[in-house]
């Protein structure tokens, strides 16, 4: 598939700029802290997606036992959306871009 | 006939003339949406080819697809462009033939042709008014057409994708 965009270059380091601010922070307070992973991939459900080629996305791409991906699949199927994914920004945005490849609706959000 | 089989080395496709050109034709024209993106302004296949990644921020969304959209679409548009060139094979112009197209995909082309029905499909179906689940598809004449090759996309792409995933 497509290599990594230029642009994650940019948002790599500012993540790396913001844990450096976050530590210097933590070591003033003298708190050991456990850096968060506040963000989340979401699938929606829409009417044109079969069902067996979105388990099939989330087999392939994401490398989830097929029980997992069908369990996935009918959460976006009857609940309307999914969480398939939650870690740091970058790496949603990484995953969303190629759900949005496969021609899946996907968004991230911070986890609320 | 089945369209799809499954080989050693990928997929073996076997389609009437007929519904290769026509599968063709739909691929060339998804690609010429999305190459000409930028002259159409809210076009609902465009926006649903290419969605927004944030729901609850425009420019959080605006800044991702300021680095993400061109790729995403030149990406959907080679792959479609491929699928279009791979069912036109090269004929003697002066036999007007009609037989069967037989192409060979390798795992990674089967994977783009069904993305590619995927993408024509989200195409129609925002054409044809196809919103959620519920909506009752319910069209007019005119569309009678685009509707039947909406379902047999779907169906090609069914099979397709079992055909892969056994």
């Amino acid at each position: 598939m497509s290599s990594l965009p230029l642009w994650k270059a940019c948002s790599v380091a500012d993540t790396l700029q913001g844990t450096r601010e976050q530590t210097e922070e933590d070591t003033h307070l003298g708190e050991l802290t456990v850096p968060d992973l506040p963000w989340i991939t979401i699938v929606w459900n829409d009417p044109v997606n079969l069902m067996p080629y979105v388990t099939y996305v989330f087999k392939s791409y994401f490398g989830f036992p097929e029980a997992k991906a069908k369990r996935l699949m009918m959460q976006v199927h009857t609940e309307g959306k999914a969480v398939v994914a939650s870690g740091p920004r970058e790496e949603m945005e990484r995953h969303v871009a190629a759900m949005h490849g496969y021609g899946l609706w996907a968004t991230l959000q911070k986890e609320s | 006939m089945k369209p799809f089989r499954a080989t050693a080395d990928g997929v073996t496709v076997k389609l009437a003339g007929s519904d290769a050109q026509l599968l063709a034709n739909l691929a060339t024209q998804i690609a010429g949406l999305l190459a000409g993106r930028d002259e159409l302004e809210n076009d609902p296949a465009i926006e649903r080819l290419l969605p927004d990644a944030y729901r609850d921020s425009d420019e959080d969304a605006a800044e991702f697809r300021r680095f993400t959209e061109e790729d995403l679409a030149d990406d959907k548009i080679r792959r479609a462009l491929g699928m279009a060139e791979s069912l036109t094979p090269e004929r003697d112009s002066d036999v007007a033939s009609e037989g069967p197209v037989h192409v060979t995909l390798d795992p990674l082309a089967a994977l783009d042709w069904m993305r590619t029905f995927t993408d024509i499909r989200l195409a129609l179906a925002t054409r044809l008014g196809i919103v959620d689940d519920t909506s009752a598809i319910m069209v007019d004449d005119e569309s009678q057409l685009t509707l039947a090759i909406y379902t047999w996309l779907g169906q090609l792409q069914w099979a397709l994708v079992r055909t892969v995933d056994h």
